[in-house]
């Protein structure tokens, strides 16, 4: 009944246009054409060659599986096709202090003891005098300096399966793989510059698009998705952007990729620099850099520099300089469009999480899909939950730099001396305290996180919780031990990730020219 | 305060709930714990909710062996007086979700191909709450639901302090300087300052007695202890305990208020809005109702959602339509089962 209300009065949600073929774009024309259009809605996707997408985002978090897994994506054609390695962490070099290095595990640190989390048990016995570090305890860590890799399957029991693990991709292959993936499932592509957007005059919300090509596409709901533009967001909806950058002071980036001169490594290296840090990604086929920077502290000179002196191997195109702004639109959605992506915020990549949140919002999207064009209580709860995602993954960020003990250089003064919001003070004080986690329902990083980026920057627990100390000395000695040598023993009986992609999904070779600049 | 001392004063049930968690999980030599229940505890039924099983498992008492001794009974659903009468708010979830759609969403879509029975007749919680069958929890635990356990007031308090004597606690004595929790219904928000906490007002709706206790005391042991207890680990616990109370006070407020749309609980609003809306409800951090609790209440005060999803449009009319009718025959074969069995046996 209220279907045909909302058709008689030409509201019915029945055409989604989305505005840009990146990441986002294509992830969510593919989600919805899988999930949404059975019932009726037609997907017009509208990209611009011209224009081009950002070019970055290769990293991702364990998530991104499911997302791969509700769109039927086959894992190892997805890899071969995107030149993608696995990822099972993150490496932060220099970040607690010069000279020092931690690994962030995708995977759970050891095996709980009697009902209470193993980190309590591993407090203890540090504060005991023991010296055997969380990364003992992590088949992830375990098997990422090793360079090993084993996808895990359920008979391969209770420690392999403890793996938790994402991927490096080529971005741009990624959007294409996508792309054919949307296609397959009915989108239509349309390519041209959009030049204006289309107002209804009574109730704003946008008709269509008017592309260069004199060509008009018509829509029920907008998604913006064309990157830091923000092309029907701010440009018709001028929803306000909410700034974190005192919190999260870089806002440039420089790129570059250079030849692999090794076996890819299964994870993502981050080593602080002068005034932020830089990233190695590395892919089948080259290794992914880039430096992301405050401009108050470097110039883009600087920063290219320090980027090009630190690459494994030589450049393979040309430095691509980035400018971005941290925080989020105030209205992710707004009147009947819906910004997703670049569009809709940013957070530094430092723990790659710019997909996720696109994943997160297409995910919010499909829940709250609305029935007609103006949809104000679906509106409202989605802009609720994704603000709470951003926040979430904010104070993670944060985190890492007021966690840091660097005092070589004004930026890391500034970073370690800030004021940091009350929520992730809260935090850490009861981390540091006894290592206590209470993680809010829609966090995205749980205890394991946490702990891996306290203790790797030196805010760990100072103690333990005592509900850890009914078992005796040798009884969680032994455990511990032998958890030890479980670890050792499983990541060394798994292949190398290189023999496991060699096996299972090598790309195609490519070859490289240096671009013109 | 001393580090290593806790006193729990107040009702015998309530203080046999915390005392033995105590016991269990915190005391050691060095430490001391003191209860100092009232003397006796009226007869009467007390609902543990489904995370019972889990409080018991960390104890380490079974539950299944408390109800060898004591009696009782598993239990499916919350039973609510509301505004517009009795209901029961079933702990696990009505139908089946399917390809990541909520059941009530295909209910709604066959519901108007054509008449359906009553969304509720779809609980298996509720069917199995109706059939009131004896069967041992070891039975039911093997079903597709979640349960809780029906008690005697006095009986499970009784055992509860026994077990935490057993376990080194003190029922006499007058310590000084111990941390006070008071089990009493002391009225307003529970709050711990200084040396006190206090489990504030308890709401009338069964299951929150216990909800309340069990999970004041897990947190106190998860954060705290020793009890040197520093201003975060202080500061959390009033705001878990704030967040579980308002949380309660949503659903008291829905169950009892003339017009739910009219309520001014910013979250209570959220979920009758965007219910009503698409038929989503939205959880906030730290729920203590199950998502099915909150739809019975909904759809009990007379809520409905404007349109179902549109990807409850996944299957066609017939598939649609027949699979309805073999969850509803599913649900009464396993009601039958479960009673027939016992009845046999
Ligand atoms: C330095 C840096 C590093 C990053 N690293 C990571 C990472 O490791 N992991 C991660 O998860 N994320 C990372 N990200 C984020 C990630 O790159 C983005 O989230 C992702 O690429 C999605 O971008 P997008 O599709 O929103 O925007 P874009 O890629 O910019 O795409 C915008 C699209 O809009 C189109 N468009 C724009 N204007 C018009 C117009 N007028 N007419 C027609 N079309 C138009 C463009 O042609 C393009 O197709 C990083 C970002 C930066 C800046």
């Amino acid at each position: 009944m209220d279907d045909l209300v909302d058709d008689l009065a030409g509201g019915a949600v029945k055409r989604v246009v989305i505005a840009g073929g990146g990441t986002a774009g294509w992830m969510t024309a593919a989600a919805l054409a899988k999930i949404v259009s059975p019932s009726g809605v037609a997907i017009t996707l509208v990209e611009s060659e011209a224009i081009g997408t950002v070019g970055v985002g290769e990293a991702t978090i364990p998530p991104i599986m499911k997302f791969n897994t509700q769109l039927g994506i086959d894992e190892h054609t997805f890899v071969k096709e995107t030149q993608a390695t696995y990822k099972l962490g993150i490496e932060f070099v220099d970040w607690g202090g010069l000279n020092q290095a931690y690994f962030h595990p995708f995977g759970r640190y050891g095996f709980d003891l009697e009902g209470i989390d193993f980190h309590q048990y591993w407090s203890r016995l540090k504060s005991q005098g023991e010296t055997h570090g969380l990364d003992e305890y992590s088949i992830n860590i375990r098997a990422a300096y090793a360079g090993k890799f084993l996808r895990p399957e359920p008979d391969h029991g209770a420690v392999i399966g403890q793996l938790g693990y994402a991927y490096h991709f080529d971005a741009s292959l990624y959007a294409a793989f996508l792309r054919r993936l949307a296609e397959s499932l009915g989108v239509t592509r349309i390519e041209g510059r959009i030049e204006r957007v289309e107002q209804d005059g009574e109730s704003g919300l946008i008709s269509a698009l008017d592309l260069d090509s004199d060509r008009r596409i018509e829509g029920d709901l907008f998604i913006d998705c064309t990157g830091f533009r923000g092309l029907l967001i701010d440009g018709t909806f001028a929803s306000k952007h909410i700034d974190w950058s005192h919190w999260l002071p870089c806002n440039r980036a420089v790129a570059v990729a250079c030849e692999k001169i090794a076996d890819p490594v299964p994870y993502t290296r981050s080593t602080a620099r002068e005034a932020g840090w830089q990233w190695r990604i590395p892919l089948q086929h080259r290794t992914g850099n880039g430096h992301v920077y405050c401009d108050e502290y470097l110039t883009a000179e600087q920063a290219e520099e320090t980027l090009l002196a630190n690459l494994d191997g030589a450049p393979v195109s040309s430095p691509n300089h980035l400018r971005f702004r941290t925080g989020h639109r105030e209205q992710f959605w707004a009147g009947n469009c819906i910004a997703i992506g670049l569009a809709s915020g940013f957070l530094e990549p430092l723990e790659s999480t710019s997909i996720h949140l696109i994943q997160m919002g297409i995910a919010k999207l499909i829940a709250l899909f609305p029935q007609s064009r103006d949809a104000a209580v679906e509106r409202a709860e989605y802009n609720r939950l994704m603000r709470d995602d951003f926040t979430h993954v904010r104070d993670f960020l944060i985190l890492h730099y007021k966690a840091t003990k660097r005092d070589d250089a004004p930026f890391w003064d500034y970073v370690r001396e800030m004021e940091i919001p009350e929520s992730l003070a809260q935090k850490m004080a009861l981390m540091q305290s006894r290592g206590r986690f209470f993680k809010y329902d829609a966090e995205l990083f749980d205890v394991t996180s946490w702990l891996a980026v306290a203790e790797g920057q030196g805010w760990g627990p100072q103690g333990y919780n005592p509900v850890a100390g009914g078992l005796s000395d040798q009884n969680v000695c032994q455990s511990l031990a032998n958890m030890r040598s479980t670890y050792a023993k499983a990541a060394a009986a798994m292949p190398t990730h290189q023999a496991y992609i060699e096996r299972f999904c090598k790309a195609a070779p490519t070859s490289f020219s240096m671009e013109k600049s | 305060m001393s580090g290593e001392c806790i006193r729990v004063v107040g009702p015998r049930l309530r203080v046999g709930i915390v005392g033995a968690y105590l016991a269990a999980r915190w005391l050691e030599p060095g430490r001391i714990l003191e209860l100092s229940p009232e003397p006796e505890e009226e007869h009467g039924e007390f609902l543990t909710r489904p995370n019972v099983h889990r409080f018991h498992g960390e104890i380490g008492l079974p539950i299944e062996k408390v109800m060898e001794r004591c009696g009782g009974a598993p239990a499916f659903c919350t039973p609510a007086e509301c505004a517009d009468g009795a209901t029961n708010l079933p702990f696990s979830a009505i139908g089946l979700a399917n390809r990541g759609v909520d059941f009530h969403q295909y209910w709604l879509r066959a519901d108007q191909i054509c008449d359906q029975p009553e969304l509720m007749e779809f609980s298996l919680s509720l069917a199995l709450d109706r059939a009131a069958s004896p069967a041992p929890a070891s039975r039911i635990a093997q079903l597709p639901v979640e349960f809780g356990v029906r008690l005697d007031r006095a009986l499970y308090g009784g055992a509860l302090i026994a077990f935490a004597e057993e376990c080194g606690a003190r029922t006499i004595g007058d310590e000084g300087g111990c941390l006070t929790i008071d089990c009493s219904d002391a009225g307003g928000a529970p709050q711990w300052t200084g040396d006190a906490i206090s489990v504030g007002q308890i709401p009338q709706l069964p299951g929150m007695e216990w909800h309340i206790l069990s999970s004041m005391v897990q947190r106190l042991v998860g954060l705290t202890a020793p009890l040197a207890a520093s201003n975060p680990e202080r500061d959390e616990w009033n705001r878990l305990a704030a967040a579980q109370s308002e949380r309660m006070g949503d659903m008291l407020e829905l169950l009892s208020i003339d017009d739910p749309l009219a309520t001014e609980r910013l979250a209570l609003r959220r979920k009758v809005e965007v219910f009503g809306a698409c038929g989503r409800i939205p959880s906030e951090d730290y729920e203590v109702f199950t998502q099915s609790e909150w739809l019975a209440a909904l759809w009990f005060r007379g809520l409905r959602p404007r349109r179902y999803h549109r990807m409850a449009d996944n299957m066609v009319e017939a598939e649609l339509i027949d699979w309805m009718e073999q969850l509803r025959t599913q649900i009464g074969q396993i009601t039958k089962e479960i009673t027939g069995q016992v009845q046999a046996a």
